[in-house]
């Protein structure tokens, strides 16, 4: 029997997908991975997202509560231009429970806020998820 | 002496057990948590731009005598004419339209040409109106931009199209606009 959980890196990253700023507005990603943009953003079909999945392991059956980042905390960079992540969703939430394996996928999805003529370029970032045994 | 010497030793079991006892409970604790760090991205991209034509899309200067006579202009800028009767070069001029198409080097984007447009002269009435149809282009469906991902891209796009006579048309000078769509894939 062991007491230790894990969580690994993200398996698969939070992926806003491509998209024209415009007038700005918001891209939001579901636990699914679906896009959804509102305000003048304008998200390309060819350019998908993706929820970022993550890999919890511990003792069989065992319950934990699942910490998202808050909001205020996460943003993506690049170069000197940032946006704010914020508005993270978890499936399971806000409590998962491993399977008799002792393992489960966690997904997240969040909502990225982007600026009017925000500045083009490939924009990336990190953000923690803590699991906690109840 | 023999009472002192078992308290002693019983004092010394007690000690230890409490450190082991401490030391356990303490990595119960910090096994109970655990951190991951997940990375995020996205990839904002210049706007799509589409300029008015120049030159404009020109099927130059003839004479009809029925419905139905067409003037064909191709992407490449060829003339073909069909029933009409076309006029001295010098005062020909044809061509195809020329717009320039901006955005996101690399990115690939879908193009959208008009069914049926009208060009007209006077008030536009049968006989002041001819149709234009058969719009085609270069690049036809999907254009790409130049250059690479996080550069500024371009394209010429070439558009022809064909107008088409109808019976006792009006002898005149015919103008109209057609709307040309570019949108990111």
């Amino acid at each position: 029997m062991s007491w230790a959980q894990t969580i690994g890196s993200s398996t698969q990253a939070l992926a806003f997908g491509s998209l024209v700023a415009g007038s700005g507005g918001t891209v939001t990603v579901s636990l699914t991975g679906v896009r959804s943009a509102s305000g003048g953003v304008i998200l390309l079909p060819s350019g998908s997202g993706s929820a970022a999945l993550f890999s919890v392991t511990g003792n069989s059956s065992a319950t934990y509560a699942i910490t998202l980042p808050a909001n205020g905390v996460v943003s993506l960079t690049s170069g000197a231009n940032t946006m704010a992540v914020n508005n993270f969703t978890s499936n399971p939430a806000p409590t998962g429970q491993l399977s008799v394996g002792g393992s489960q996928t966690l997904s997240v999805g969040a909502t990225l806020s982007v600026g009017s003529n925000q500045p083009s370029g490939p924009y990336s970032g990190s953000f923690n998820v803590m699991v906690n045994y109840n | 002496m023999n009472t002192k010497s078992n308290f002693k030793q019983c004092t010394l079991k007690l000690a230890l057990a409490s450190a082991f006892a401490l030391g356990f409970l303490g990595f119960g604790v910090n096994a109970y948590a655990a951190e991951g760090t997940g990375t995020a991205n996205a990839t904002v991209v210049r706007p799509i731009t589409i300029t008015a034509s120049s030159p404009n899309l020109r099927f130059g200067s003839f004479a009809t005598s029925a419905g139905g006579q067409t003037v064909a202009i191709a992407t490449d800028g060829t003339q073909t004419l069909t029933g009409v009767l076309g006029v001295g070069t010098a005062q020909n001029a044809f061509g195809a339209a020329s717009f320039t198409v901006g955005g996101e080097g690399a990115l690939t984007y879908a193009i959208t040409l008009p069914t049926t447009t009208n060009i007209t002269t006077g008030t536009g009435i049968t006989g002041e109106t001819m149709a234009v149809s058969s719009y085609v282009s270069n690049p036809s469906g999907t254009g790409v931009l130049s250059g690479t991902a996080g550069t500024a891209g371009t394209q010429t796009l070439l558009v022809g199209a064909t107008v088409t006579t109808v019976a006792s048309q009006v002898a005149g000078v015919y103008t109209g606009d057609f709307p040309v769509t570019v949108e990111y894939n």
